[in-house]
């Protein structure tokens, strides 16, 4: 292994559990109950995590604010140094508690939002009132003085009202806007016939992207991402297998990416039984896929392999059923045509309401 | 009409760290750090000199004055640069104006 190989970023999924059910979210869609870390086991879990590296932590979920000791893991994360973000649906967010999270050091809030119209963001949400909690959630942030950024999933019941979405964000004051295409794993595959946009869909929305990226620089960055069904190249997923980034789910398991826990036939370890450095450095879970040795062809030979780091190992898992596959997006791979049909099959009358909505664990 | 795109346009104006955005040392590199939610920049020396004073009390000019007392560089290059410096970041919404 590389030693300039550390983790800068910390994904703490404090809970799988959230007033929310959207369609594509991204917890497992297979979860057995398992006792979630307790307050001295993420302590112990956020020190070692800053001894590795890490620089960033963003507590999730599920939604975090469900976890009474948010506030503490804000602290300790702040006095080992660690930059915070709070990734939350907004639901449960009072002016008391942002007060707290904002004298125990957090810098950053992300909320989610479903559309910026309350009837379709609730229809997606599965949610009766949520995106006016989530109105109310923006504006304690802005009042208290914490940071906020915005993070709208895009499909196709929203995509075409992203000039509205981008609106909606500039009045709400938001410093950041990320334009996240749905990523087709868990929940989102199983729905992905009814939430996959059109190609012309996508393109309309990168222009609508393009112009406000431009006309809003330096007050509010706004982040799109071509989907990966559509670019022909894979993504360069976490920037590379156990390189950057780690995710610490409830129970403590260790995952490269917060969707490997469902990549058939990897073994995770947990924080309660092996101490982090080793977990990211000798583990056979963060090695499987470092580097480029693994790689088959025609990721190997590939000018592209340090670039996209052969693409997503969930992705090649999921829809070619061996994990070390090249990434189908690519248009390199041999199971290439998986992705092309996905997104030529046209779905009649598509509506959101017919989904499969995510349930609690 | 000039090309203000650098950044020469804000010599008179205060650039300050963007609210959500910190400047740290990395305990690992020993290295000046600026982070925010998803940003890690590892900084070089002149880098962190210039941040540092990013304050919101100095114009880009009273900054550029600064540098230009510690080292011995062009006026018109230091000028240039440390505006297209600080524009940059400002892109990207790690700097602000004041």
């Amino acid at each position: 292994m590389d030693l300039t190989d550390r983790p800068y970023g910390l994904l703490a999924e404090l809970t799988y559990h959230c007033p929310l059910h959207c369609p594509y979210c991204s917890n497992p869609t297979r979860w057995e109950k398992q006792f979630e870390l307790d307050t001295l086991e993420w302590e112990k879990a956020i020190q070692e995590a800053a001894e590795l590296g890490v620089l960033q932590v963003g507590f999730s979920g599920g939604e975090p604010l469900q976890r009474k000791d948010l506030e503490l893991l804000v602290q300790i994360a702040r006095k080992a140094g660690l930059y915070t973000n709070l990734i939350t649906s907004g639901l449960g967010l009072t002016e008391n508690r942002a007060t707290r999270l904002l004298e125990s050091g957090l810098d950053n809030v992300q909320v989610s939002f479903q559309a910026a119209e309350p009837d379709l963001a609730d229809g997606i949400g599965g949610v009766t009132n949520g995106h006016k909690q989530k109105l109310r959630a923006t504006e304690i942030v802005n009042r208290v003085g914490l940071a906020l950024s915005l993070n709208v999933v895009l499909h196709r019941f929203n995509i075409e009202s992203l000039s509205e979405i981008i609106a909606f964000a500039e009045d709400l004051g938001a410093t950041r806007l990320e334009l996240a295409n749905t990523q087709y794993y868990g929940w989102a595959y199983r729905n992905r016939s009814m939430l996959i946009p059109t190609r012309a869909q996508v393109e309309a929305a990168a222009r609508i992207a393009s112009g406000a990226r431009q006309r809003l620089a330096g007050k509010m960055t706004v982040l799109y991402v071509l989907p990966d069904y559509f670019t022909n190249r894979p993504k360069p997923c976490m920037n590379g297998w156990g390189r950057r980034y780690l995710t610490v789910n409830p129970s403590g398991f260790v995952l490269p990416c917060p969707s490997a826990w469902e990549i058939p036939g990897l073994r995770f370890d947990t924080v309660r039984e092996k101490p982090l450095h080793w977990i990211w450095q000798t583990s056979e879970s963060f090695n499987r896929f470092r580097g480029t040795d693994w790689m088959p062809e025609p990721c190997r030979s590939c000018p592209q392999k340090e670039i996209d780091f052969g693409g997503c190992r969930c992705q090649a898992a999921l829809l070619t059923g061996d994990p070390s596959n090249t990434d189908p997006a690519c248009e390199l791979s041999r199971h290439h045509h998986l992705v092309q049909e996905a997104v030529d099959r046209e779905v009649d009358h598509p509506a959101i309401d017919s989904s499969i909505f995510r349930r609690n664990p | 009409m000039p090309d203000l795109s650098d950044g020469s346009a804000q010599l008179f104006n205060r650039p300050c760290l963007a609210k959500r955005v910190r400047l740290q040392i990395d305990p690992v590199s020993g290295k000046p750090v600026l982070l925010n939610q998803e940003a890690v920049i590892l900084l070089n020396r002149t880098g962190y000199e210039i941040l540092e004073q990013c304050d919101g009390t100095r114009t880009l000019t009273e900054i550029i004055e600064e540098l230009g007392n510690r080292y011995a560089i062009a006026k018109t290059t230091l000028t240039q640069d440390v505006s297209q410096y600080v524009e940059k970041l400002n892109q990207k919404g790690l700097l602000q104006w004041i």
